[in-house]
């Protein structure tokens, strides 16, 4: 038998043209805690998925007790004894926890008939050692976050899950609940689990872990005993990125204030958020996913308008309540969801670029599409898109020529203010340097740009100044002249003070 | 750098028009199946292949013509109103009431039309600004609006409508083209106009596809919805007067059932998905008048009642199977050249 419970040798995992993990390592010890580590996009998820049998690898060894194996679906890792908790909790809100616990593996009669007595007595023997005021009874929806997590370790339990996968369980939990969390996987480590716990956390792994790896786009880095690894060797091993020639030089030059964002919050997402931006500035807003960035471009963009506080627009104060608003005065939105925000997949080229405003090609009342068809050609050359029919439809594009076509769309309106959220996002390191051009080029010709990234080296590489967020609050504001990586990712995980 | 990545299609040249393209269309499908059933009818009762006869089968078909133009719009949002057929009776009934109360006539059609758009609005705005579900709105509505008329008429029938309803169904001009063929074409003309040559439509195919991306592209998502629920309640409205006319001038409060189903059915037919964001008005036009003739020919040939509804039941399926059937191959198609033109790259 093999020291290692779960080995994973040169593991290569591409979607399309985009490699979501290449040739990564992985060595699980039985009955240990190991930490798993990286930025947003490093690969994390596409691992878990990997394990569980959910997406095929392309090449690349896993062996399970030594032996190698491949699964086909999650039914086959299951039944092997691979469990996993996913970060967004997967459970059936409306039925009963132990319905949910049972879910896919019923306990029937001969006949086929459910005993539910059974079940029921099982799950309340499953749940009560994890927490005893949990109501096998009652339905997902009324548990709290923290319980759901427990519900969903106690199905792995019942499934006799040797090896149990926690992707980012205490994202959304309060310091209580994780101490609570932490005390149940030490248990479960020592009643002879193995566990892979999937954290942003300092405080988790130092907590927990005995050993931590690191992934870092879609790479393997290193694995190292927690002990003996500095906190600083940790953040360089995740964020440590060669940042020459990635990035182009910038021409902007800097101008007056357009936009002051003064104070606003939204209930439950974010509070007391304030930050300007200058003409040919571009503004980078960074800090973890869930930090609030995305949702406070939204409120600035009027899909869900702030509760409180006000936003300047050249020095007058506006009242922004929908997109219609917002594209009305200048400000335009390039949203973190191509396909479901950006894109319309059914309709030409064309006609995605003149969606959001089609005045200028109306003419005595008919749509000219002959006119439309020219400025779309007109705008894609500019952004350099490369499609081989402006009236294709946008799905027969790469992904980066997809958000080209979305940039297209907002230079079709006259904006003054762009706000792009994650505009590289699933797009390759080419394409990427391309919409860094067109981004310098925008900030150039005088548009105020706002960023939303993770990505610490494109933050450094492309932003003349730095807002971090984080847990919907403004953690600080830096010079990405002055700041390092460090400072930045210090500020959005708040190493120091331990956390909230 | 600056290489044309764009082949930019010769402008000033028209795109080309391919003959075989064209007459492979749906909307050409459509049209052989009109004829292939002209020729059957003229085949089986050769005695009655006229132009008189023509001229009813016509007629016949077309007031549920307003409720299918008005449906292309509603599905092309990926919604649905099975309310309008109440809503035409409820639209008859203002009409009929106004007129025994000695409204002026044209007076008393404006009250029709009006009560039409009303009781779209208030499947608008539950659908739109509310949220609800459309077909659970309508559905609903549907027995709201009916229940109302059949407190208010009770077992009676209202008689007293405008002269002209009857002409407008039954006449034609110079005694040879339909009054209702000509008004269902002009309709069809502006809902040509509003759906393909517009930008209110244009929005609708926009919402139809993807309402959150029209949403962040600064479309009023709600409004538009608001607006097409009310051109279908005023088309309803429309659809009163030649219902109206042609049962002779007369209305009761079980009259129209089916006529939504019809509506909805001749849309499919036409190509309009129901998923929203999918076809054109040519199609239904032509599909309003392959279900006229189909029903008509049916009759003509002896078919009873119920064994009509089963084979145009039949009829529907499979002309719905070969439009899904031809999509699911043109989308294979383009992946196909979608995913050469990448390795291409």
């Amino acid at each position: 038998m093999s020291e290692y419970i779960l080995e994973l040798q040169d593991v290569v995992k591409t979607f399309g043209g985009v490699t979501a993990l290449n040739g990564v390592h992985f060595q699980l010890k039985k009955g240990e805690i190991h930490a798993l580590m990286g930025e947003n996009g490093a690969g994390k998820s596409t691992f878990i998925k990997v394990i569980t049998g959910v997406h095929r690898p392309n090449s690349g060894r896993m062996l399970l007790d030594g032996e190698e194996v491949t699964f086909k679906s999650t039914d086959e890792s299951s039944r092997k004894g691979i469990a996993a908790i996913y970060q967004h909790v997967t459970a059936f809100p409306d039925l009963s926890v132990t319905e949910n616990i049972f879910m896919g593996q019923e306990i029937k009669s001969k006949l086929g008939i459910y005993k539910w007595a059974e079940m029921t007595q099982k799950a309340k023997a499953l749940i009560t050692p994890l927490s005893a005021d949990i109501d096998v009874n009652k339905p997902m929806s009324t548990l709290s976050v923290a319980q759901q997590q427990l519900v969903e370790i106690a199905k792995a339990l019942s499934r006799n899950a040797r090896i149990l996968i926690m992707d980012e369980p205490t994202a959304s939990l309060s310091r209580n609940e994780c101490e609570q969390l932490y005390q149940i996987t030490e248990r479960l480590r020592d009643e002879g689990v193995s566990i892979i716990f999937i954290t942003h956390k300092f405080e988790d792994m130092y907590r927990l872990a005995t050993r931590v790896t690191v992934f870092r786009d879609a790479q393997y880095i290193g694995n190292w005993d927690v002990d003996k690894i500095s906190n600083n060797d940790l953040v360089n091993a995740m964020v440590g990125r060669e940042l020459t020639a990635m990035y182009p030089e910038k021409t902007a030059k800097i101008g007056d204030v357009i936009m002051e964002v003064s104070d606003i919050s939204k209930e439950g997402y974010f509070k007391n958020i304030s930050f300007n931006v200058r003409k040919g500035e571009i503004l980078a807003l960074t800090g973890l996913v869930g930090a609030g960035r995305t949702e406070v471009c939204q409120s600035i963009y009027g899909i869900m308008p702030p509760d409180s506080g006000k936003i300047i627009f050249e020095g007058k104060e506006v009242n922004i309540k929908s997109p219609i608003d917002a594209l009305k005065l200048g400000i335009g939105l390039l949203p973190e969801d191509r396909q479901t925000q950006g894109l319309i997949n059914e309709l030409p080229i064309y006609q995605n670029v003149t969606s959001a405003d089609m005045s200028k090609f109306i003419k005595g009342g008919v749509l000219d599409t002959k006119e439309e068809e020219k400025k779309a050609i007109e705008l894609c050359q500019k952004i350099q898109l490369k499609a081989s029919d402006i009236s294709a439809p946008p799905s027969s594009l790469s992904g980066g020529n997809q958000q080209k076509v979305v940039f297209a769309k907002l230079l079709n309106c006259d904006l003054k203010v762009l706000i792009l959220d994650e505009p590289t996002k699933g797009i390759d390191v080419g394409a990427k340097y391309s919409i860094y051009e067109i981004m310098n080029e925008l900030a150039a010709s005088g548009y105020a740009i706002i960023m939303v990234s993770s990505e610490m080296p494109e933050v450094f590489g492309v932003a003349d100044r730095i807002v971090v967020l984080r847990t919907g609050r403004v953690a600080g504001e830096f010079d990405p002249k002055e700041a390092t990586q460090e400072t930045i990712l210090n500020a959005s995980l708040q190493v120091k003070a331990g956390g909230q | 750098m600056a290489d044309n990545n764009i082949k930019t299609r010769d402008l000033t040249v028209d795109e080309g028009f391919k003959l075989g393209d064209f007459l492979k269309s749906w909307e050409m499908v459509l049209v052989y199946i009109l004829v292939i059933i002209n020729i059957i009818l003229s085949v089986v009762r050769p005695d009655l292949y006229s132009l008189s006869t023509l001229q009813s089968i016509i007629q016949s078909g077309m007031d549920v013509s307003p409720l299918v133009l008005g449906m292309v719009l509603v599905l092309m949002l990926g919604d649905i109103d099975v309310s309008c057929a109440a809503v035409m009776i409820f639209a008859s009934m203002c009409t009929g009431l106004a007129m025994d109360h000695g409204v002026p006539s044209i007076i008393a059609v404006l009250l029709g039309l009006l009560g039409g758009v009303c009781c779209g609005a208030i499947n608008g705005f539950l659908v739109a600004y509310v949220g609800m579900p459309a077909v659970i709105v309508t559905i609903s509505s549907s027995m709201l609006f009916r229940g109302i008329v059949e407190i208010i008429l009770n077992v009676n029938s209202l008689k007293n409508f405008p002269s002209f309803y009857v002409s407008v169904s039954w006449n034609n001009i110079a005694g040879f083209f339909p009054v209702s063929l000509l008004l269902f074409l002009i309709m069809g003309a502006i809902f040509i106009y509003l759906l393909q040559k517009s930008r209110f439509g244009r929005k609708l195919y926009i919402i139809g596809n993807n309402a959150t991306c029209g949403q962040y592209s600064g479309i009023d998502v709600k409004k538009t919805k608001l607006i097409v629920f009310m051109v279908m309640g005023l088309m309803s409205g429309i659809a009163s007067i030649l219902f109206v006319g042609r049962m002779g001038g007369s209305v009761s409060s079980s009259m129209g059932t089916g006529y939504e189903m019809n509506a909805i059915a001749t849309c499919v037919l036409g190509g309009v998905s129901t998923n929203g964001g999918k076809g054109k008005v040519y199609g239904p036009i032509i599909a309003t008048l392959i279900m006229a003739f189909l029903t008509y020919t049916l009759g003509l040939m002896n078919i009873d009642a119920n064994n009509r509804k089963i084979v145009t039941g039949i009829v529907l399926i499979i002309a719905i199977l070969i439009s899904n059937f031809r999509d699911s191959s043109d989308a294979k198609k383009k992946s196909l050249i979608s995913a050469k033109a990448r390795e291409a790259k």
